[in-house]
């Protein structure tokens, strides 16, 4: 199965997020702002990565999680991979994770001024505070994608059978 | 093989593009084409089949937005990670000189009551557009009969 996170940029929900699901963060507590800093590619793209699909890691079921940034596409691009997948008969191999539901305008305003404007002294910390602040949203998503790759990987195993 | 042309809209200019690789449009009136103005399909974001060519490869189209390279890019990356045969999708972009003209007129026609207008309005960008679109899928032609 792959799980694909994506968000405006791909360098802090999305990145997040799928450090939560490999287990590169405790889900029980909030980030200190150096464990976020520790994620690959957290606030570390830049405008070549719009589009490109990155590979995170592999979680203890076998899930491949990658992270993508996607610019304005909204949930959109979410539908446009889904039915990709879908012309090529691997639906039932793919989850497509929004994670842009999560992100708060500090998040939006510290990303745009560390990645776009290349502030980064400026908007790293904004946007740290914005990703703590979002954390438990952010924990809930990915348990929920937990829940469906488990479901679908089930749905999966049974037609093997 | 599946065939999948990409433009900011699917169902303007990118789906004359399709029509015109399976050589089932020759004529100026696009409310002919499938799809041709199915805003509610298009905003599924799914790719619409339009077709199968004659080499039996089938052939879709799906509108991206302005950042039509960006999903490309996406789309490509995505087939190579589901570990699919790199000859089982092609994917090729349509671009026109007045694709922001095109998305603006498209998001208006979104609207029931200038839907009329803005399809009237796409058709006559098209019509100057056409020449350039019916070249870009006699080259496509070209490469893809080498795949």
């Amino acid at each position: 199965m792959k799980i694909i996170y994506h968000c405006f940029g791909g360098s802090h929900s999305s990145v997040t997020a799928a450090a939560l699901h490999l287990g590169l963060l405790n889900s029980s507590h909030k980030p200190a702002p150096q464990d976020l800093l520790r994620i690959p590619y957290f606030d570390k793209t830049c405008d070549s990565d719009f589009g490109s699909i990155r590979l995170m890691g592999i979680d203890e079921s076998g899930n491949e999680i990658y992270v993508l940034g996607k610019k304005s596409l909204g949930n959109r691009f979410s539908s446009i991979l889904m039915g990709v997948a879908e012309i090529l008969g691997k639906q039932d191999d793919l989850i497509v994770v929004n994670c842009m539901t999560s992100v708060n305008w500090s998040m939006k305003i510290g990303g745009f001024t560390s990645r776009r404007l290349g502030l980064v002294l400026m908007g790293r910390p904004l946007v740290i505070w914005g990703t703590r602040r979002a954390f438990k949203q952010l924990v809930k998503l990915v348990e929920i994608t937990r829940i469906k790759a488990m479901g679908k990987n089930n749905k999966l195993r049974a037609a093997r059978l | 093989m599946n065939i999948l042309f990409i433009g900011t809209t699917g169902i303007h200019h990118t789906l004359l593009a399709a029509h015109l690789y399976l050589g089932q449009f020759n004529g100026k009136d696009y409310r002919q084409l499938k799809f041709w103005g199915d805003f509610p399909r298009e905003a599924q974001g799914r790719p619409l089949f339009i077709d199968y060519d004659d080499r039996g490869n089938m052939v879709y189209v799906l509108g991206v937005g302005l950042d039509v390279r960006m999903a490309q890019k996406s789309i490509e990356q995505l087939d190579k990670i589901l570990n699919n045969d790199p000859q089982n999708l092609i994917v090729e972009p349509v671009f026109i000189k007045r694709e922001r003209m095109l998305l603006l007129l498209h998001r208006l026609g979104q609207r029931p009551s200038m839907q009329e207008m803005a399809q009237l309005i796409i058709a006559g960008l098209l019509n100057n557009e056409y020449m350039t679109i019916q070249k870009q899928m006699e080259d496509f032609k070209k490469r893809v009969r080498f795949v």
